[in-house]
Protein backbone atom coordinates (compact mmCIF):
# COMPACT_ATOMS: atom_id res chain seq x y z
CA UNK A 1 0.00 0.00 0.00
CA UNK A 2 1.07 3.40 -0.39
CA UNK A 3 3.36 4.60 2.45
CA UNK A 4 2.27 8.57 1.75
CA UNK A 5 -1.19 7.44 3.56
CA UNK A 6 0.10 7.18 6.87
CA UNK A 7 2.05 9.94 6.71
CA UNK A 8 -0.78 12.09 5.56
CA UNK A 9 -2.82 11.00 8.39
CA UNK A 10 -0.44 11.13 11.17
CA UNK A 11 -0.19 14.34 9.97
CA UNK A 12 -3.84 15.14 9.93
CA UNK A 13 -4.35 13.99 13.32
CA UNK A 14 -0.65 15.83 14.95
CA UNK A 15 -2.22 19.09 13.70
CA UNK A 16 -5.66 18.24 15.01
CA UNK A 17 -4.22 17.79 18.39
CA UNK A 18 -2.47 21.29 18.36
CA UNK A 19 -5.69 22.80 17.20
CA UNK A 20 -7.16 21.19 20.73
CA UNK A 21 -4.39 22.49 22.58
CA UNK A 22 -4.94 25.83 21.00
CA UNK A 23 -8.56 26.23 21.53
CA UNK A 24 -8.66 25.25 24.87
CA UNK A 25 -5.75 28.60 25.40
CA UNK A 26 -8.17 30.50 23.73
CA UNK A 27 -10.78 29.60 25.58
CA UNK A 28 -9.10 30.65 28.74
CA UNK A 29 -7.66 33.49 27.39
CA UNK A 30 -9.87 35.19 30.81
CA UNK A 31 -9.23 32.59 33.10
CA UNK A 32 -7.44 33.77 36.37
CA UNK A 33 -3.61 32.37 36.76
CA UNK A 34 -4.14 29.74 33.91
CA UNK A 35 -1.04 28.94 31.90
CA UNK A 36 -0.57 28.37 28.11
CA UNK A 37 -0.22 24.80 26.65
CA UNK A 38 1.71 23.66 23.54
CA UNK A 39 0.66 20.62 21.95
CA UNK A 40 4.01 19.62 20.44
CA UNK A 41 5.25 16.90 18.05
CA UNK A 42 8.03 14.84 17.57
CA UNK A 43 9.26 13.39 13.84
CA UNK A 44 8.39 9.56 13.77
CA UNK A 45 11.27 7.53 13.07
CA UNK A 46 10.43 4.63 10.22
CA UNK A 47 9.12 1.96 11.71
CA UNK A 48 13.23 -0.41 11.61
CA UNK A 49 14.46 2.73 13.37
CA UNK A 50 11.44 3.04 16.40
CA UNK A 51 11.51 -0.82 16.63
CA UNK A 52 15.21 -0.98 17.22
CA UNK A 53 15.86 -3.85 14.42
CA UNK A 54 18.83 -2.90 13.01
CA UNK A 55 19.63 -6.09 11.13
CA UNK A 56 16.38 -6.78 9.11
CA UNK A 57 16.86 -5.94 5.68
CA UNK A 58 15.12 -2.04 5.42
CA UNK A 59 14.83 -0.07 1.80
CA UNK A 60 17.57 3.34 3.12
CA UNK A 61 15.26 5.47 0.84
CA UNK A 62 12.11 4.50 2.40
CA UNK A 63 13.67 5.28 5.94
CA UNK A 64 15.15 8.41 5.76
CA UNK A 65 11.84 9.34 4.57
CA UNK A 66 10.74 8.93 8.27
CA UNK A 67 7.01 7.89 9.37
CA UNK A 68 5.15 11.20 9.83
CA UNK A 69 5.24 13.09 13.12
CA UNK A 70 4.18 11.69 16.79
CA UNK A 71 2.46 13.45 19.45
CA UNK A 72 4.56 14.97 22.25
CA UNK A 73 3.54 15.62 25.88
CA UNK A 74 1.81 18.67 26.12
CA UNK A 75 4.25 21.38 27.79
CA UNK A 76 2.82 23.97 29.58
CA UNK A 77 4.39 27.49 29.56
CA UNK A 78 4.96 29.20 32.48
CA UNK A 79 5.21 32.74 31.54
CA UNK A 80 4.31 35.13 34.18
CA UNK A 81 0.38 36.47 33.19
CA UNK A 82 -0.53 40.25 33.43
CA UNK A 83 -1.08 41.18 37.66
CA UNK A 84 -4.77 43.02 37.33
CA UNK A 85 -5.60 44.87 40.81
CA UNK A 86 -9.12 44.09 42.27
CA UNK A 87 -9.09 45.68 45.14
CA UNK A 88 -10.36 43.14 47.07
CA UNK A 89 -8.83 41.82 50.30
CA UNK A 90 -8.37 38.24 49.77
CA UNK A 91 -7.73 38.38 46.17
CA UNK A 92 -3.93 37.43 45.83
CA UNK A 93 -1.55 37.50 42.75
CA UNK A 94 2.11 35.96 42.41
CA UNK A 95 4.66 38.04 40.78
CA UNK A 96 7.72 35.88 39.98
CA UNK A 97 7.89 32.17 40.96
CA UNK A 98 6.00 30.22 43.57
CA UNK A 99 2.47 28.77 43.79
CA UNK A 100 -0.11 28.32 46.68
CA UNK A 101 -1.52 25.32 48.19
CA UNK A 102 -5.49 23.87 47.83
CA UNK A 103 -6.79 21.41 49.69
CA UNK A 104 -9.16 18.79 47.81
CA UNK A 105 -10.70 15.48 47.00
CA UNK A 106 -8.50 12.96 45.60
CA UNK A 107 -8.94 9.42 44.19
CA UNK A 108 -10.86 6.98 46.82
CA UNK A 109 -11.99 9.83 49.29
CA UNK A 110 -8.12 10.51 50.28
CA UNK A 111 -7.29 13.99 50.91
CA UNK A 112 -4.75 15.89 48.12
CA UNK A 113 -3.12 19.00 47.78
CA UNK A 114 -2.86 21.05 44.62
CA UNK A 115 -1.34 24.08 43.59
CA UNK A 116 -2.52 27.26 42.07
CA UNK A 117 -1.52 30.59 40.40
CA UNK A 118 -5.00 31.35 41.03
CA UNK A 119 -5.38 33.74 44.43
CA UNK A 120 -8.75 34.33 44.22
CA UNK A 121 -10.19 33.42 47.97
CA UNK A 122 -12.74 33.92 50.26
CA UNK A 123 -14.25 33.13 53.39
CA UNK A 124 -16.86 29.81 54.06
CA UNK A 125 -19.61 30.69 56.96
CA UNK A 126 -17.19 28.83 59.37
CA UNK A 127 -14.19 32.07 58.52
CA UNK A 128 -12.21 29.26 56.57
CA UNK A 129 -10.01 30.52 54.00
CA UNK A 130 -11.08 28.87 50.64
CA UNK A 131 -10.85 29.34 47.18
CA UNK A 132 -13.67 31.00 44.94
CA UNK A 133 -13.67 28.20 41.87
CA UNK A 134 -15.34 25.21 44.23
CA UNK A 135 -14.20 26.20 48.37
CA UNK A 136 -11.59 24.02 48.61
CA UNK A 137 -9.91 25.45 51.62
CA UNK A 138 -6.45 27.25 50.56
CA UNK A 139 -3.74 25.66 53.07
CA UNK A 140 -1.27 27.07 55.52
CA UNK A 141 2.97 26.11 55.22
CA UNK A 142 2.10 22.86 56.84
CA UNK A 143 -1.61 21.99 54.54
CA UNK A 144 -3.58 22.76 57.20
CA UNK A 145 -7.12 24.95 56.43
CA UNK A 146 -6.43 28.21 58.08
CA UNK A 147 -9.24 29.91 59.57
CA UNK A 148 -9.64 33.55 59.88
CA UNK A 149 -11.67 36.71 61.68
CA UNK A 150 -13.95 38.27 59.31
CA UNK A 151 -14.47 41.03 61.61
CA UNK A 152 -11.26 42.17 61.41
CA UNK A 153 -8.89 43.50 58.36
CA UNK A 154 -6.87 41.00 56.56
CA UNK A 155 -3.26 41.66 55.64
CA UNK A 156 -1.19 39.37 53.20
CA UNK A 157 2.35 39.65 53.25
CA UNK A 158 4.76 39.39 50.56
CA UNK A 159 5.71 36.35 51.61
CA UNK A 160 2.20 35.26 52.46
CA UNK A 161 2.20 35.92 56.01
CA UNK A 162 -1.36 37.07 56.82
CA UNK A 163 -2.15 39.16 59.64
CA UNK A 164 -5.38 40.30 61.24
CA UNK A 165 -4.96 44.00 64.15
CA UNK A 166 -1.53 43.54 63.25
CA UNK A 167 -0.73 40.02 64.38
CA UNK A 168 0.50 37.49 62.14
CA UNK A 169 -2.06 34.67 62.41
CA UNK A 170 -1.15 32.59 59.31
CA UNK A 171 0.38 32.15 56.89
CA UNK A 172 0.36 30.79 53.05
CA UNK A 173 1.75 28.01 51.94
CA UNK A 174 3.89 29.49 48.95
CA UNK A 175 6.06 27.53 47.81
CA UNK A 176 8.04 26.64 44.04
CA UNK A 177 8.29 23.01 42.17
CA UNK A 178 11.84 22.79 40.75
CA UNK A 179 10.39 20.31 38.14
CA UNK A 180 7.90 21.88 36.45
CA UNK A 181 7.60 19.35 33.73
CA UNK A 182 6.03 17.25 36.30
CA UNK A 183 3.20 19.39 36.95
CA UNK A 184 -0.08 17.76 35.28
CA UNK A 185 -2.93 20.32 34.57
CA UNK A 186 -5.98 19.02 36.95
CA UNK A 187 -8.82 21.57 36.30
CA UNK A 188 -9.99 24.61 38.30
CA UNK A 189 -7.10 26.25 37.39
CA UNK A 190 -4.83 23.63 39.44
CA UNK A 191 -2.09 21.20 39.41
CA UNK A 192 -1.36 17.80 40.14
CA UNK A 193 2.18 17.65 41.61
CA UNK A 194 3.25 13.43 41.76
CA UNK A 195 5.44 13.16 45.27
CA UNK A 196 8.42 12.71 43.36
CA UNK A 197 8.48 16.22 41.98
CA UNK A 198 6.72 17.77 45.64
CA UNK A 199 10.24 16.33 47.10
CA UNK A 200 12.05 19.21 45.03
CA UNK A 201 9.80 21.73 46.60
CA UNK A 202 11.45 25.24 47.85
CA UNK A 203 10.30 27.95 48.89
CA UNK A 204 8.82 30.42 46.25
CA UNK A 205 11.17 33.20 45.01
CA UNK A 206 8.71 35.27 44.16
CA UNK A 207 6.50 37.85 45.72
CA UNK A 208 2.63 38.05 46.81
CA UNK A 209 0.67 41.23 45.88
CA UNK A 210 -2.45 41.43 47.94
CA UNK A 211 -5.90 42.66 46.40
CA UNK A 212 -4.84 41.40 42.97
CA UNK A 213 -5.20 38.39 40.75
CA UNK A 214 -3.00 37.24 37.84
CA UNK A 215 -4.32 37.16 34.63
CA UNK A 216 -4.19 34.42 32.05
CA UNK A 217 -0.88 34.18 30.85
CA UNK A 218 -2.21 33.07 27.17
CA UNK A 219 -1.12 35.32 24.67
CA UNK A 220 -4.58 35.67 22.06
CA UNK A 221 -2.69 36.04 19.10
CA UNK A 222 -0.18 33.78 19.39
CA UNK A 223 -3.19 31.15 20.57
CA UNK A 224 -4.90 32.36 17.01
CA UNK A 225 -2.31 31.75 14.93
CA UNK A 226 -1.37 28.24 16.42
CA UNK A 227 -5.60 27.45 15.83
CA UNK A 228 -5.38 29.06 12.32
CA UNK A 229 -2.28 26.83 11.17
CA UNK A 230 -3.33 23.77 12.69
CA UNK A 231 -6.58 24.07 10.03
CA UNK A 232 -3.94 25.05 7.50
CA UNK A 233 -1.85 21.57 8.45
CA UNK A 234 -4.64 19.56 8.45
CA UNK A 235 -5.63 20.79 4.60
CA UNK A 236 -2.33 20.29 3.68
CA UNK A 237 -1.69 17.03 5.07
CA UNK A 238 -5.17 16.64 3.69
CA UNK A 239 -4.31 17.44 0.28
CA UNK A 240 -1.44 15.17 0.16
CA UNK A 241 -3.95 12.01 0.98
CA UNK A 242 -5.80 12.62 -1.59
CA UNK A 243 -3.23 13.39 -4.12
CA UNK A 244 -1.75 9.55 -3.20
CA UNK A 245 -5.50 8.86 -3.85
CA UNK A 246 -5.51 9.73 -7.39
CA UNK A 247 -1.95 8.29 -7.88
CA UNK A 248 -2.96 4.33 -6.44
CA UNK A 249 -6.01 5.58 -8.97
CA UNK A 250 -3.92 6.13 -12.18
CA UNK A 251 -1.52 2.86 -11.29
CA UNK A 252 -5.01 0.64 -11.27
CA UNK A 253 -6.51 2.36 -13.99
CA UNK A 254 -3.72 2.69 -16.36
CA UNK A 255 -1.08 0.94 -15.13
CA UNK A 256 -3.03 -2.18 -15.00
CA UNK A 257 -4.51 -1.94 -18.08
CA UNK A 258 -4.13 -4.46 -20.67
CA UNK A 259 -4.79 -3.65 -23.94
CA UNK B 1 -10.63 15.73 17.15
CA UNK B 2 -11.56 19.20 15.74
CA UNK B 3 -14.72 18.29 17.45
CA UNK B 4 -12.90 19.34 21.04
CA UNK B 5 -11.31 22.50 19.54
CA UNK B 6 -15.33 22.83 18.90
CA UNK B 7 -16.36 22.17 22.29
CA UNK B 8 -13.71 24.09 23.81
CA UNK B 9 -14.69 26.86 21.83
CA UNK B 10 -18.04 26.60 22.51
CA UNK B 11 -17.18 26.71 26.22
CA UNK B 12 -15.62 29.98 25.73
CA UNK B 13 -18.53 31.63 23.86
CA UNK B 14 -20.49 30.66 26.52
CA UNK B 15 -18.75 31.24 29.23
CA UNK B 16 -17.75 35.28 28.24
CA UNK B 17 -21.17 35.72 27.32
CA UNK B 18 -22.25 35.19 31.18
CA UNK B 19 -19.05 37.13 31.56
CA UNK B 20 -20.46 40.12 29.50
CA UNK B 21 -24.01 39.44 30.89
CA UNK B 22 -22.45 40.07 34.98
CA UNK B 23 -20.76 43.49 33.26
CA UNK B 24 -24.00 44.81 31.43
CA UNK B 25 -25.74 44.58 34.74
CA UNK B 26 -22.83 46.01 36.74
CA UNK B 27 -23.05 49.26 34.25
CA UNK B 28 -26.79 49.17 34.08
CA UNK B 29 -26.49 50.03 38.14
CA UNK B 30 -24.01 52.40 37.86
CA UNK B 31 -26.10 54.91 39.67
CA UNK B 32 -28.03 52.10 42.01
CA UNK B 33 -27.55 53.19 46.30
CA UNK B 34 -25.67 50.65 47.19
CA UNK B 35 -25.17 48.70 44.79
CA UNK B 36 -22.89 46.30 44.74
CA UNK B 37 -20.39 44.94 41.61
CA UNK B 38 -20.22 41.34 40.73
CA UNK B 39 -18.00 39.57 38.47
CA UNK B 40 -17.70 35.85 37.37
CA UNK B 41 -15.24 33.67 37.92
CA UNK B 42 -13.70 31.46 35.64
CA UNK B 43 -11.80 28.00 35.45
CA UNK B 44 -10.44 25.48 33.53
CA UNK B 45 -12.10 22.50 32.43
CA UNK B 46 -10.55 19.02 32.97
CA UNK B 47 -8.03 17.69 30.87
CA UNK B 48 -8.34 14.64 29.07
CA UNK B 49 -5.51 12.72 28.92
CA UNK B 50 -4.07 11.28 25.12
CA UNK B 51 -1.15 8.68 25.90
CA UNK B 52 0.34 7.35 22.87
CA UNK B 53 2.87 4.19 23.93
CA UNK B 54 6.44 4.97 22.86
CA UNK B 55 6.09 9.41 23.43
CA UNK B 56 9.48 11.03 23.96
CA UNK B 57 10.10 14.25 25.70
CA UNK B 58 12.52 16.56 24.20
CA UNK B 59 15.33 15.30 26.35
CA UNK B 60 14.86 11.92 24.33
CA UNK B 61 13.07 9.67 27.27
CA UNK B 62 9.52 7.98 27.35
CA UNK B 63 6.89 9.31 29.23
CA UNK B 64 3.65 6.05 29.16
CA UNK B 65 1.41 9.70 29.58
CA UNK B 66 2.04 13.12 30.13
CA UNK B 67 -0.26 14.39 26.85
CA UNK B 68 -2.79 16.69 28.27
CA UNK B 69 -5.78 18.65 26.10
CA UNK B 70 -7.95 21.08 28.02
CA UNK B 71 -11.55 20.74 27.85
CA UNK B 72 -12.51 24.53 27.43
CA UNK B 73 -13.43 26.99 30.60
CA UNK B 74 -16.56 27.65 32.88
CA UNK B 75 -17.57 29.85 35.16
CA UNK B 76 -17.35 28.78 38.54
CA UNK B 77 -19.28 31.59 39.88
CA UNK B 78 -20.29 35.04 40.44
CA UNK B 79 -18.87 37.27 43.34
CA UNK B 80 -19.85 40.63 44.71
CA UNK B 81 -17.30 43.25 45.44
CA UNK B 82 -17.88 44.44 48.98
CA UNK B 83 -15.91 47.50 48.74
CA UNK B 84 -17.96 50.54 50.14
CA UNK B 85 -19.13 53.01 47.54
CA UNK B 86 -19.07 56.89 48.03
CA UNK B 87 -21.01 58.94 50.36
CA UNK B 88 -23.48 61.19 48.36
CA UNK B 89 -25.11 64.13 50.23
CA UNK B 90 -28.88 62.94 50.11
CA UNK B 91 -32.02 63.34 51.90
CA UNK B 92 -32.50 64.86 55.68
CA UNK B 93 -33.27 60.69 56.03
CA UNK B 94 -30.70 59.06 54.64
CA UNK B 95 -27.78 56.83 55.94
CA UNK B 96 -24.22 55.88 54.59
CA UNK B 97 -22.58 53.06 56.76
CA UNK B 98 -18.95 53.49 57.18
CA UNK B 99 -17.74 50.24 57.35
CA UNK B 100 -19.24 46.84 58.03
CA UNK B 101 -22.41 46.25 57.93
CA UNK B 102 -25.46 46.08 56.64
CA UNK B 103 -29.54 47.35 57.31
CA UNK B 104 -31.91 44.58 58.27
CA UNK B 105 -35.00 44.91 56.15
CA UNK B 106 -38.07 43.01 56.56
CA UNK B 107 -39.47 40.74 53.49
CA UNK B 108 -41.50 38.28 52.87
CA UNK B 109 -40.91 34.76 53.86
CA UNK B 110 -41.27 33.50 50.17
CA UNK B 111 -38.01 36.11 49.46
CA UNK B 112 -36.05 35.25 52.19
CA UNK B 113 -36.83 32.12 54.36
CA UNK B 114 -35.50 34.54 57.15
CA UNK B 115 -38.01 37.19 56.72
CA UNK B 116 -34.90 39.55 57.25
CA UNK B 117 -33.14 41.07 54.09
CA UNK B 118 -30.38 42.85 54.45
CA UNK B 119 -29.39 46.61 52.42
CA UNK B 120 -26.08 49.24 52.20
CA UNK B 121 -28.85 51.48 50.34
CA UNK B 122 -29.68 53.32 53.36
CA UNK B 123 -32.14 56.13 51.48
CA UNK B 124 -35.11 55.99 54.17
CA UNK B 125 -38.34 57.70 54.18
CA UNK B 126 -41.47 57.07 56.44
CA UNK B 127 -44.61 55.76 55.41
CA UNK B 128 -47.96 56.92 56.46
CA UNK B 129 -47.98 55.22 59.66
CA UNK B 130 -44.78 56.91 61.13
CA UNK B 131 -42.74 53.70 60.00
CA UNK B 132 -39.38 54.06 59.31
CA UNK B 133 -39.28 52.08 55.58
CA UNK B 134 -36.42 51.91 52.60
CA UNK B 135 -37.87 54.50 50.05
CA UNK B 136 -38.17 52.05 47.07
CA UNK B 137 -41.66 51.54 45.64
CA UNK B 138 -42.11 48.41 47.95
CA UNK B 139 -41.43 50.46 50.71
CA UNK B 140 -40.39 47.92 52.70
CA UNK B 141 -40.10 48.46 56.68
CA UNK B 142 -36.96 47.86 59.10
CA UNK B 143 -36.55 45.34 61.25
CA UNK B 144 -36.14 47.09 63.79
CA UNK B 145 -39.43 48.59 63.73
CA UNK B 146 -38.72 52.31 64.55
CA UNK B 147 -42.09 54.53 64.15
CA UNK B 148 -42.04 58.36 64.71
CA UNK B 149 -45.78 59.82 65.29
CA UNK B 150 -47.00 62.79 66.35
CA UNK B 151 -45.56 66.18 66.01
CA UNK B 152 -42.19 66.06 64.64
CA UNK B 153 -39.70 69.14 64.14
CA UNK B 154 -36.98 67.05 63.20
CA UNK B 155 -35.08 63.27 63.59
CA UNK B 156 -31.47 62.76 64.10
CA UNK B 157 -29.98 59.35 63.46
CA UNK B 158 -26.41 59.56 65.82
CA UNK B 159 -23.42 57.70 64.60
CA UNK B 160 -24.11 54.29 66.75
CA UNK B 161 -27.78 54.26 64.88
CA UNK B 162 -29.73 56.13 67.73
CA UNK B 163 -32.79 57.58 66.51
CA UNK B 164 -33.63 60.63 68.30
CA UNK B 165 -36.53 62.75 67.94
CA UNK B 166 -36.80 66.58 67.88
CA UNK B 167 -40.36 67.48 69.65
CA UNK B 168 -41.60 71.21 68.82
CA UNK B 169 -41.32 73.16 71.74
CA UNK B 170 -39.51 70.61 73.67
CA UNK B 171 -35.50 71.25 74.26
CA UNK B 172 -34.78 67.74 75.05
CA UNK B 173 -34.58 64.68 72.18
CA UNK B 174 -36.97 62.20 72.50
CA UNK B 175 -35.24 58.52 72.03
CA UNK B 176 -37.15 56.76 69.17
CA UNK B 177 -35.27 53.64 68.54
CA UNK B 178 -32.07 51.94 67.96
CA UNK B 179 -31.32 50.74 64.33
CA UNK B 180 -29.69 47.24 64.66
CA UNK B 181 -26.99 46.20 62.14
CA UNK B 182 -26.05 43.50 60.55
CA UNK B 183 -22.88 41.41 59.77
CA UNK B 184 -21.89 37.89 58.15
CA UNK B 185 -18.83 36.19 57.92
CA UNK B 186 -18.93 35.44 54.40
CA UNK B 187 -20.60 38.17 53.08
CA UNK B 188 -19.74 36.71 49.11
CA UNK B 189 -22.13 34.24 49.99
CA UNK B 190 -24.85 36.56 50.41
CA UNK B 191 -27.66 36.32 47.77
CA UNK B 192 -29.38 38.98 45.71
CA UNK B 193 -32.68 39.69 45.90
CA UNK B 194 -33.40 42.59 43.58
CA UNK B 195 -34.15 46.21 45.09
CA UNK B 196 -30.82 46.23 46.80
CA UNK B 197 -31.44 43.49 48.77
CA UNK B 198 -29.61 40.88 49.89
CA UNK B 199 -30.66 37.51 51.67
CA UNK B 200 -28.59 35.25 53.93
CA UNK B 201 -28.02 32.06 52.67
CA UNK B 202 -25.82 28.88 54.09
CA UNK B 203 -22.75 30.21 52.19
CA UNK B 204 -22.94 33.57 53.60
CA UNK B 205 -23.72 32.18 57.49
CA UNK B 206 -26.18 33.50 59.99
CA UNK B 207 -26.26 37.63 60.42
CA UNK B 208 -24.28 38.75 63.44
CA UNK B 209 -26.23 41.77 64.33
CA UNK B 210 -25.23 43.99 66.81
CA UNK B 211 -24.59 48.28 67.22
CA UNK B 212 -23.08 50.81 64.69
CA UNK B 213 -20.13 51.52 66.07
CA UNK B 214 -19.42 48.27 68.17
CA UNK B 215 -17.11 45.37 67.35
CA UNK B 216 -16.69 45.43 63.97
CA UNK B 217 -19.81 47.56 62.86
CA UNK B 218 -19.17 50.75 61.16
CA UNK B 219 -20.58 53.66 62.46
CA UNK B 220 -23.45 55.75 60.55
CA UNK B 221 -23.35 59.35 58.80
CA UNK B 222 -26.94 60.86 58.64
CA UNK B 223 -27.34 63.00 55.49
CA UNK B 224 -26.04 61.06 53.00
CA UNK B 225 -26.44 57.79 51.10
CA UNK B 226 -24.00 54.83 49.59
CA UNK B 227 -23.50 55.41 45.91
CA UNK B 228 -22.65 52.57 43.50
CA UNK B 229 -19.62 51.07 43.42
CA UNK B 230 -19.57 50.16 40.30
CA UNK B 231 -15.93 51.51 38.54
CA UNK B 232 -17.73 52.37 35.37
CA UNK B 233 -14.10 52.60 33.56
CA UNK B 234 -12.91 49.03 34.54
CA UNK B 235 -16.33 47.36 33.44
CA UNK B 236 -15.64 49.15 30.08
CA UNK B 237 -12.26 47.30 30.04
CA UNK B 238 -13.22 44.17 30.64
CA UNK B 239 -16.18 44.71 27.92
CA UNK B 240 -14.05 45.27 25.68
CA UNK B 241 -11.87 42.35 26.72
CA UNK B 242 -14.20 39.80 26.98
CA UNK B 243 -16.09 40.89 23.45
CA UNK B 244 -12.77 40.40 21.77
CA UNK B 245 -11.86 37.20 23.70
CA UNK B 246 -15.69 35.83 22.64
CA UNK B 247 -14.66 36.92 19.07
CA UNK B 248 -11.57 34.75 19.21
CA UNK B 249 -13.12 31.92 20.18
CA UNK B 250 -15.88 32.28 17.61
CA UNK B 251 -12.24 32.26 15.18
CA UNK B 252 -11.52 28.72 16.36
CA UNK B 253 -14.98 27.69 15.84
CA UNK B 254 -14.77 28.53 12.45
CA UNK B 255 -11.23 27.48 11.93
CA UNK B 256 -12.17 23.79 13.15
CA UNK B 257 -15.30 23.52 11.17
CA UNK B 258 -12.79 24.28 8.26
CA UNK B 259 -10.56 21.30 9.54
CA UNK B 260 -14.02 19.13 9.90
CA UNK B 261 -15.32 19.80 6.45
CA UNK B 262 -11.44 19.22 4.84
CA UNK B 263 -12.12 15.90 6.80
CA UNK B 264 -15.24 15.32 5.23
CA UNK B 265 -14.09 16.40 1.90
CA UNK B 266 -11.15 13.55 1.65
CA UNK B 267 -12.85 11.09 -0.37
CA UNK B 268 -15.36 12.58 -3.17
Amino acid sequence: MNYGYAIGASGVLAAMHRQDVAANNLANVTTTGFKMDLGATVPREAARVEDGLYNLPSNKLLERLGAGVLLAPTRTVFEQGPIETTGKPLDVAIRGDGFLAVGGAGVGGTQTVRYTRDGRMTLDPRGTLVSVTDGSPVLDAQNNAIRLDPGQKIAIDGDGTIRQGGREVARLAFVDIADRTALRKAGANRFDVPAAALASSAPARGSIVQEAIEGSAVDPIRAMMAVQSAANAVSASLRMMSMHDELTGRAISQLGRIS
Amino acid sequence: MAIISLQSAASGMSALNTALDVIANNLANVNTAGFKASRANFQDLLYIERSQPGVRNANDDQRPTGLQVGLGVKVSGTEYDFTAGNPIKGNKLDIYIQGNGFLRVQVEDARSPSGTAYTRAGQLALNSDGELVLATDQGRRLADGITIDGDVEDIQIDSSGRVLIKRPGVAELEDGGQLTLANFVNPWGLSSLGENLFADTDASGPPIEGEAGTDSFGTILQGYYESSNVDPTTELINMIRVQRAFEMNSNTIRAADEVLRSVAQLRR
